[in-house]
């Protein structure tokens, strides 16, 4: 520590200290003059790393702050301690300044920010800076805080000019550009936060971060090809598997050895095929990124028209998504953010109130999981409110009156048509549509969404979609007659169902137990309407099924066939929505066999759940 | 070209400090002890940022800064905070004021470095 620094100090609380007695003075009593002396110490000692001496102030502080508080003056006795308090300072400062030098701590204070010291944290790729609407207001300019970014890589920057208004309505104050930051390498997270944190608040900051191992140096070679000569090419790999099984069918009939040649060789046709298959889907995923892109500017967009600061941090954004899902998502996703930014992310003013960070945060992140693409949403604002969910409920009346819905309930009801909560209808939020519409688009890709909320921390959706749109694991099973393909990655297990003796009694769902557990059976036949099992054909077999949220359920069916992979056609196209099945596919005979939507089951099973089945069950 | 920095503390140990702190990293600094003193200061000043403390007498921070932004030629001066205080509603008002940012005391000379750094070059 530089001595002139130490002298001045000591100097200072000299003079100090001597104000700080005369405002004790018995008749004299200054409560701000004393206060503010001791601040003043405690303010220094803590600059200069004298630690004890500082909080030794900041005691003194609390005791001079509860008469300046109150205004009450101190009787003798009280004033009487407080000069005790006065003397034993003066003591520690005079102890320290009679100190030899090599006591003292160093100039470095104690408030080093715990971001800057801990591990410096994800390798950044890129930001996305977009002013706030105080930027220039509050003496900011992109310049300096580009040119401390160039401190820490090599930049290139873009400034995206699209929101810039035509010249006559353009305001002085407001920024409407927004800079792109492409890192070279890319930087550690803690680095940039450290770097950006005195202008964090009057910035929407994005992040993109680099993958975590990170991938080859030369870009591998690309060309464009029409995206429908890729799904041609798909359809006629989906027809060559089915020529496959058609072949190995032939060959089993016609009675050639299992292990011979030609089954053999259809064997080895069949694994390449599946190869095949897999490098044309392949073909048609993209990487996230462009979507999450895309995402990063809605959020950007909605908090600027809202007057609102938050930041969005990407995840899996190199996850491959199917072409097709990439195309279906933007809508209900770009509702969601938008939603997440009105009505979740609160205004700064708000947030502090709340005791957090005046940036709100919207993390978005994708990820293959159990065969499937799940994408999660969240936003750390307000959360959902349960009881202003019940109450516009009740106003509707898609709720009784009396009724009060649980957190969990109150969700749901969140999804039922037409159902919005905004308080005033705002532009933002999209053109009136509720989260129903959200969840009709994502049903449309063979998708499911769900969402968890905590009231004052935020909400969080998930999106479960299939990996792919053309081809699926699945195993075949017969029910009702009718061979239908589960998908493979809903299939726990299977296990022959036994009926019990005079377990006639009917409970509602029937249940069975399976090791000691006590699960509900869902007769799939009936439930998709295909008519009753064979009741001669009584081998039944249950299989247990479990869909991404990890809800379970039995299903009850005749048979289990086998497992393969099966093309997907749609068949909206040409039934319309079909409640409980996603698809169709074309098997091996040239027989159609439809695919069950697993989680669509089981919800319309859990529906004896509800409230409204509630009474009903508890008869049963 | 030197950036000049205006500093507005009531305690000589932070004036101190901070033209230390601030000398060492290459800025012309210019000292104030309130806030009243500040804007004298500024008659005959043009500084590329201000920074200052807020619980001063004669006149504290947040007027200081209220009465600076309300001159048309400071309307866009850098102005850090440099304060003890971190209840949120004040940070809020300095916020509403025109101030540009808020850094906690006792300050990591780095640190107030690469705030400085990042608002006035």
């Amino acid at each position: 520590m530089p001595d002139p620094l130490r002298a001045t100090f000591f100097d200072e609380c000299e003079e100090l200290l001597e104000r700080l007695g005369v405002a004790l003075a018995p008749g004299a009593f200054a409560v701000d003059t004393a206060f503010r002396a001791v601040h003043t110490i405690k303010g220094g000692a803590a600059s200069l790393g004298y630690g004890d001496l500082a909080e030794q102030a900041h005691q003194f502080e609390t005791v001079l702050s509860s008469f300046r508080a109150t205004g009450t003056l101190p009787d003798e006795a009280a004033l009487e301690a407080l000069t005790r308090d006065a003397d034993a300072l003066g003591a520690r400062i005079e102890g320290l300044r009679s100190a030899p030098r090599a006591t003292i701590g160093s100039v470095t204070g104690s408030a080093v920010e715990p971001a800057a010291i801990a591990a410096d944290g994800r390798p950044v790729l890129g930001l996305t800076l977009t002013p706030g609407a105080d930027f220039f207001g509050a003496g900011f300019e992109m310049a300096r805080i580009l040119a401390s970014l160039s401190d820490l890589a090599k930049i290139t920057v873009i400034c995206h000019m699209d929101d810039l208004p035509a010249l006559a309505s353009l305001k002085a104050p407001d920024c409407h550009l927004a800079w792109q930051v492409t890192f070279d390498p890319p930087v550690a997270e803690g680095r940039i936060d450290a770097c950006l944190e005195i202008a964090a608040h009057a910035l929407l900051i994005g992040k993109s971060f680099a993958p975590s191992p990170p991938q080859g140096t030369a870009p591998a070679a690309t060309m464009r090809v029409e995206i429908a000569r890729i799904d041609h090419l798909l359809n006629l790999v989906g027809e060559l598997a089915i020529g496959q099984t058609t072949l190995m069918q032939q060959l089993a009939e016609a009675g050639l050895p299992r292990h011979g040649g030609a089954v053999q060789a259809a064997e080895l046709f069949g694994r390449i095929m599946r190869d095949m298959q897999d490098a044309v889907i392949a073909m048609r995923s993209q990487p996230a990124l462009p979507l999450f892109r895309r995402m990063e500017r809605v959020v950007r967009e909605t908090a600027h028209t809202l007057g609102k600061v938050c930041q969005i941090d990407l995840t899996g954004e190199t996850t491959e998504v199917d072409r097709l899902m990439i195309d279906g998502l933007v809508e209900p996703l770009t509702h969601l953010i938008r939603n997440a930014v009105d009505h979740g992310i609160e205004a700064a003013s708000e947030r502090e109130k709340r005791g957090k960070p005046a940036t709100g945060r919207i993390s978005l992140g994708a990820a293959h999981r159990a065969g499937r693409v799940v994408i999660e949403l969240a936003d750390d604002g307000q959360g959902i409110d349960p009881g202003r969910i019940a109450a516009t409920a009740r106003a509707r009346g898609l709720i009784a009156a009396g009724s009060t819905p649980d957190q969990a309930e109150a969700l749901a009801l969140a999804f039922r048509p037409g159902f919005s909560t905004a308080s005033t209808v705002s532009g933002t939020s999209g053109r009136g549509v509720g989260l129903d519409a959200a969840e009709q688009a994502i049903r449309a890709l063979g998708g499911r969404i769900s969402v968890a909320s905590t009231p004052g921390l935020g909400t969080r959706f998930v999106l479960s979609l299939p990996l792919t749109l053309a081809v699926l694991d699945a195993m075949l099973v017969e029910a009702g007659g009718q061979i239908l393909a589960l998908p493979l990655a809903s299939v726990l297990e299977t296990a022959a169902l036994y009926q019990a003796d005079g377990d006639d009694c009917p409970s509602s769902p029937p249940q069975a137990h399976l090791r000691g557990k006590a699960i509900d059976l869902c007769d799939l036949a009936r439930t998709l309407g295909l008519g009753r099992a064979d009741p001669a054909a009584r081998r039944a077999v249950i299989v247990l099924i479990a869909d991404e949220d990890d809800r379970h359920a039995a299903f009850v069916v005749d048979h289990v066939i086998d497992q393969r992979q099966v093309v997907i056609k749609g068949l909206e196209d040409h039934c319309g929505p079909i409640p409980g099945i996603a698809a169709a596919t074309i098997l091996g005979d040239g027989r159609v066999a439809l695919i069950p939507d697993p989680g669509r089951i089981i919800e319309t099973a859990a529906a004896w759940e509800r409230p409204v089945f509630r009474a009903a069950r508890q008869h049963a | 070209m030197t950036v000049h920095i205006l500093a507005v503390d009531d305690s000589s140990t932070i004036r101190n400090l901070l033209d230390i702190t601030l000398g060492d990293a290459g800025y012309a600094v210019t000292l104030a002890h309130d806030g009243q003193n500040a804007l004298e200061l500024l008659a005959d000043l043009a500084p590329d940022a201000i920074i200052s403390d807020i619980n001063m007498p004669v006149m504290d921070g947040l007027a200081l800064v209220e009465a600076v932004r309300s001159q048309a030629r400071f309307r866009t001066t850098p102005i850090l905070m440099l304060t003890t205080e971190t209840a949120p509603d004040l940070i809020a008002r300095a916020r509403a004021a025109g101030a540009t940012g808020w850094i906690v005391k006792p300050f990591e000379p780095e640190k107030l470095i690469r705030a400085v750094q990042m608002i006035a070059g």
